[in-house]
């Protein structure tokens, strides 16, 4: 009987292993972090499995890693700013982007390399790192992405808005920069 | 649609969250708007370069890793309760099988429980400012000598760099009032320590849990080692076997 337990909990999320590992690493911001993260989280999903009613076994799972993950932060780079930034500045319903959402040069994205797709998304602030690595790297709907950070819907899309800006922006510096070697960049982020 | 009303739309409409006659109408104006189709484009793209570059693939290891402690993991019903003491039992029961006379189970029990006690509490002392070395070094030629005088037998210290675990040092302990080694290996952020004290007993390994932290026991060449660490149970073991490994040359 405990060994169908265990057997069932492996079933259900060790396929999940990829997302798990993804989202703590975008969320500590190294490998090695994710890689304990991910232990601890398997672990503690297993002690709680009793408990799991969902039907929606990656969404559990991943508010486990995220909650494991901003702990493991917490704990061992207390220095690190982790709180969310303040919604109520930015806060409104749809965000409108014609005028600070910019037209992308002609095959911008194309044109990147992994290093600096992945250099920009280090540079994120985390908040808007974990919408980004949720919605758009794992692909998951707005509702879960909800369920998983505990933000409305609401708040999901105008955070993905602005964390797309956001990228889009250190995605053109990174371009603009290498175009343009010897100029000096004053600011970097 | 207009444009404007589009551009507020379009983020939901490339992630597909938008009710069926949204989806139907911004289509539409994409349709017959470059600059709006331009904004759709640059958004997938994004989309897609981000799904490329920022996926990444969880190491073989660590699936392996976390399969293994999954199944160390003490289970909460009564017959498994005692999967952790195996190597204790299973010793018991060779006893039973060879000699007769053995110590209760529960008097070796409850020494045992005593000495994972005092390992557990030695190994969280330890982790407080200023206690984790007496002589603090990375070089094995520098903290084995350190404790010729301070101790009447020499404790086996490696090096296992090479596979991942780092020598800080080491440091005179006392468990439960035996004068003991206690040497310092870190993996990752994981402060590890290695209790050694003379002792007769059976070679094969035994784990436990305490307080959140892992305990690996076992004997060797008329000597008792015990590893405790916050560290997962299977990289603690494969230090564990690096370690009975070196000590047999």
């Amino acid at each position: 009987m405990v060994d169908d337990l265990n057997n069932e909990f492996v079933r259900t999320f060790m396929p999940h292993m990829d997302s798990a590992f993804a989202l703590a690493r975008w969320i500590t911001g190294n490998p090695q972090d994710a890689e304990d993260v991910v232990q601890e989280a398997y672990l503690r999903a297993f002690r709680a499995y009793e408990r799991y009613t969902d039907d929606n076994s990656l969404a559990w799972l991943m508010t486990i890693v995220r909650n494991t993950s901003y702990s493991w932060l917490r704990r061992y780079y207390p220095a690190r700013e982790t709180a969310v930034f303040d919604e109520a500045l930015h806060s409104d319903g749809a965000v409108p982007i014609s005028s600070t959402f910019r037209l992308p040069e002609q095959q911008l994205y194309e044109q990147l390399e992994r290093s600096q797709w992945r250099d920009a998304l280090d540079k994120l602030p985390v908040a808007y790192r974990e919408v980004i690595a949720l919605h758009e790297i794992q692909g998951l709907p707005y509702r879960t992405v909800a369920d998983v950070v505990g933000v409305p819907i609401g708040t999901v899309m105008s955070r993905l808005s602005r964390a797309r800006r956001h990228l889009q922006q250190l995605l053109l510096n990174t371009k603009s920069r290498e175009q343009t070697p010897c100029n000096a960049n004053k600011s970097d982020s | 649609m207009q444009c404007e009303q589009v551009r507020q739309l379009i983020e939901a409409y490339v992630d597909g969250e938008l009710p069926a006659h949204e989806m139907t109408a911004v289509q539409a104006h994409l349709g017959s708007c470059g600059q709006c189709a331009e904004l759709e484009t640059g958004l997938r793209q994004m989309q897609q370069g981000l799904r490329q570059h920022g996926a990444d693939s969880a190491p073989i290891h660590l699936r392996r890793q976390i399969e293994k402690s999954l199944r160390t993991q003490p289970v909460r019903s009564p017959p498994r309760a005692i999967h952790g003491w195996l190597g204790v039992a299973a010793s018991l029961f060779l006893g039973l099988l060879i000699g007769g006379t053995v110590p209760g189970l529960w008097s070796v029990a409850t020494h045992d429980n005593d000495n994972y006690q005092a390992l557990v509490s030695a190994h969280v002392h330890s982790l407080m400012a200023d206690h984790l070395s007496d002589v603090q070094s990375s070089d094995r030629h520098t903290v084995k000598p350190w404790f010729t005088g301070k101790l009447d037998f020499a404790p086996p210290v490696q090096d296992l760099s090479d596979h991942g675990f780092s020598l800080l040092g080491g440091r005179l302990e006392f468990i439960r009032e035996r004068p003991a080694a206690a040497l310092i290996y870190k993996r990752r952020k994981h402060v590890i320590n290695l209790f050694i004290w003379p002792e007769a007993g059976p070679v094969e390994t035994s784990e436990a849990q305490r307080q959140g932290f892992n305990l690996i026991r076992w004997h060797q060449g008329g000597l008792g080692f015990s590893l405790v660490s916050d560290l997962n149970p299977a990289e603690l073991t494969t230090l564990a076997q690096l370690l009975q490994a070196k000590n047999r040359t």
